[in-house]
């Protein structure tokens, strides 16, 4: 069909995009007496900047020109007519679909995509060959002619109008597929043989779908499926794969890949959670809360006015009522911290943990060194522990909380026991009045004198280095 | 959990936040047969660009109260970095994140917090990133738009 030999030439200005015929005001603009003009042709149309591509057939301009009504009969006697209709009512709608292909072709069921197949290496490998033929395609930069395909028999020349509306290329690089709703190549400026058209313009869909599902997360799709009428829209396809996934948000998810706003609320509400996890210490075991040690509310504990309260249930506490103390002293009901430490091993006035940390007791000793008050009697005190003064159930090791008070691995036998006192000031009469201990046998006083100070001065610089109650 | 539902049941800690309540707020029960549920009305401090307005606040205490914290969210819409900017108004405050809650912390806490927050917010925990984005940069414009939602919202009754 030769579209060249139409009867009349149409001119257009790009002065003030007028356009007439040449044979009647001829190449000067009737308007603007621009010289500035250009006789319209098929494959290079001036006027449609945003379909530069498309090449209309000259005739057929006056479709669209408010100056020539439209008869195409009258202005274009083609035998190809039904066809130039039939362009004209897709007039403006381009199909571009491309398709990435590479380490999930195997959910490619398209013909010409097989053939991409082998010619594509591993999809990361090219990502940046193909966007490069991409772009270089969109700049209209050299290209690759189509090549022929496999399992698909050449088109007949006299193809149906239908199919010639689409004509599929293979860009320069080797993972994209490009398919256009055209009749005519869309490149003007170079020749280009006969397209392949594609039969099912739902095959480029579906394998482009088919394409984007991660592996694993749509339903597979065998091999050569695209030919499956029901391949489309049937649940085993790839459109039926995302839409399930999309109509199900808790299917909305594949990999790192999310489709919906509930599905991305979920994955971040997860990593928050893991993050608090990560962050909050865990509960403390059961045996660590039953061994803390339990005692008397005594004057110590009461406020200026004569009063005290557990402060987890606020309740009043009357003296003699028997608490439970931890380690940094603060003392609750033990129903009120037990329910609290079988869920966060902290305290829940100052955060400290119940719970033995082994590998932390050499750095807690220092801690606990640097912490020391100055009304403390020094390291090293020779005089130290030789005067008794309090009695005490437990002995506590500076930074070994809860063990020490299971295991008693401080605790001498025949040792009085000293009083451990949860306030602090009280806790502080005793340490300056001198610390006690019998003592006992030599080997834990020197030990003892080693680590800096047994319970007296490890309770005293416990309460000076923490926040106070 | 002896002493949790106590603490709520006995309702020391309301009636001592009824009678006695933090400056510029008044708190009651919204419903007298739910003490679980708070009603919060709160002064915009007089510091703040919230001066005027007034704004109600939903307290609810989780069940297992005071070992999860209570959520706390602004009935009234208010202009402000740390509360959601729909009609949900959750705040984001340190004290009531639940890797931050301790039992020991109390309402009169949490609501004196809330005024603060309202005074000075704390840019670095916001929820609402474009009002705390335009706080930090433009704050005239934040001040005026907040005092603008001030005057459409909280306005006197």
């Amino acid at each position: 069909m030769d579209r060249q030999t139409q009867p009349r030439e149409m001119v257009f200005c790009h002065q003030c995009e007028n356009e007439w015929y040449r044979d009647e005001h001829g190449l000067v603009c009737p308007d603007c007496e621009s010289e500035f003009t250009e006789i319209i042709e098929a494959n290079h149309d001036p006027r449609e900047p945003e379909h530069d591509d498309i090449s209309l057939p000259q005739g057929h301009h006056m479709h669209n020109h408010p100056t020539f009504g439209h008869d195409p009969g009258a202005d274009a006697p083609d035998p190809d007519e039904a066809d130039i209709s039939h362009f004209f009512s897709l007039h403006g709608t381009i199909h571009r679909s491309m398709t990435p292909l590479g380490g999930q072709t195997h959910q490619a069921p398209q013909q010409n995509q097989q053939q991409n197949r082998q010619q594509a290496g591993p999809f990361g490998g090219h990502v940046a060959d193909n966007f490069f033929s991409m772009v270089t395609q969109m700049m209209g930069g050299p290209r690759q002619m189509p090549m022929p395909q496999q399992g698909r028999p050449q088109s007949p020349p006299d193809q149906p109008p239908d199919q010639a509306n689409v004509h599929v290329r293979h860009g320069g690089g080797n993972g994209f597929t490009y398919t256009t709703t055209l009749l005519y190549p869309r490149d003007a400026n170079h020749a280009q043989p006969p397209n392949q058209p594609v039969g099912n313009v739902g095959d480029l869909l579906g394998a482009f779908f088919g394409g984007m599902a991660p592996p694993g997360g749509a339903a597979p799709v065998p091999a050569g499926h695209g030919h499956n009428p029901d391949g489309l829209f049937g649940l085993g396809g790839p459109f039926g794969a995302i839409f399930a996934s999309l109509m199900n948000p808790a299917n909305a998810q594949h990999g790192d890949a999310v489709y919906t706003q509930e599905a991305l609320d979920r994955i971040i509400t997860q990593l928050m959670e893991q993050h608090q996890s990560g962050n909050a210490p865990g509960p403390a075991s059961a045996e660590a809360i039953a061994s803390l040690p339990k005692k008397g509310v005594d004057e110590s504990m009461l406020d200026e006015s004569g009063k005290a309260e557990c402060s987890i249930c606020m309740d009043e506490v009357a003296r003699g009522e028997e608490v439970t103390t931890l380690p940094c002293t603060h003392w609750f009901h033990f129903e009120c911290v037990k329910a609290w430490l079988s869920e966060h091993d902290t305290c829940p006035q100052c955060r400290a943990g119940i719970m033995p940390k082994p590998d932390q007791n050499a750095h807690a000793q220092q801690q606990q060194q640097q912490a020391r008050s100055p009304d403390q009697p020094p390291l090293h005190d020779p005089q130290w522990g030789q005067n008794s003064a309090s009695t005490t159930t437990t002995t506590t090791i500076p930074g070994t909380y809860g063990s020490a008070t299971v295991a008693h691995p401080w605790t001498l036998p025949d040792s009085p026991t000293r009083d451990r006192h949860p306030s602090r000031d009280t806790r502080r009469t005793s340490d300056s009045a001198g610390p006690s201990d019998s003592g006992g046998g030599s080997l834990i006083s020197s030990m003892r004198r080693a680590f800096g100070g047994g319970g007296g001065s490890g309770n005293g610089s416990d309460g000076a280095g923490r926040s106070p109650r | 959990m002896a002493g949790s539902n106590k603490r709520i049941a006995k309702g020391q800690e309301l009636a001592d936040i009824t009678t006695n309540p933090p400056e510029g707020t008044k708190v009651k029960l919204a419903d007298e047969s739910n003490i679980f549920i708070w009603e919060v009305l709160l002064d915009g401090p007089e510091e703040s660009v919230y001066a005027g307005g007034h704004f109600k606040l939903k307290l609810v205490l989780p069940t297992n109260y005071p070992f999860k914290p209570p959520v706390l969210s602004f009935e009234t819409r208010i202009y402000h970095p740390n509360v959601t900017n729909d009609d949900k108004g959750s705040m984001c405050l340190g004290i009531l994140r639940s890797d931050e809650w301790k039992p020991p912390n109390q309402i009169r806490a949490v609501l004196k917090m809330v005024r603060d927050i309202l005074v000075t917010p704390d840019i670095d925990n916001a929820v609402e990133g474009a009002i705390a984005e335009l706080y930090k940069s433009n704050r005239k414009w934040y001040d005026k738009q907040a005092k603008e939602w001030v005057a459409k919202y909280a306005g006197k009754k």
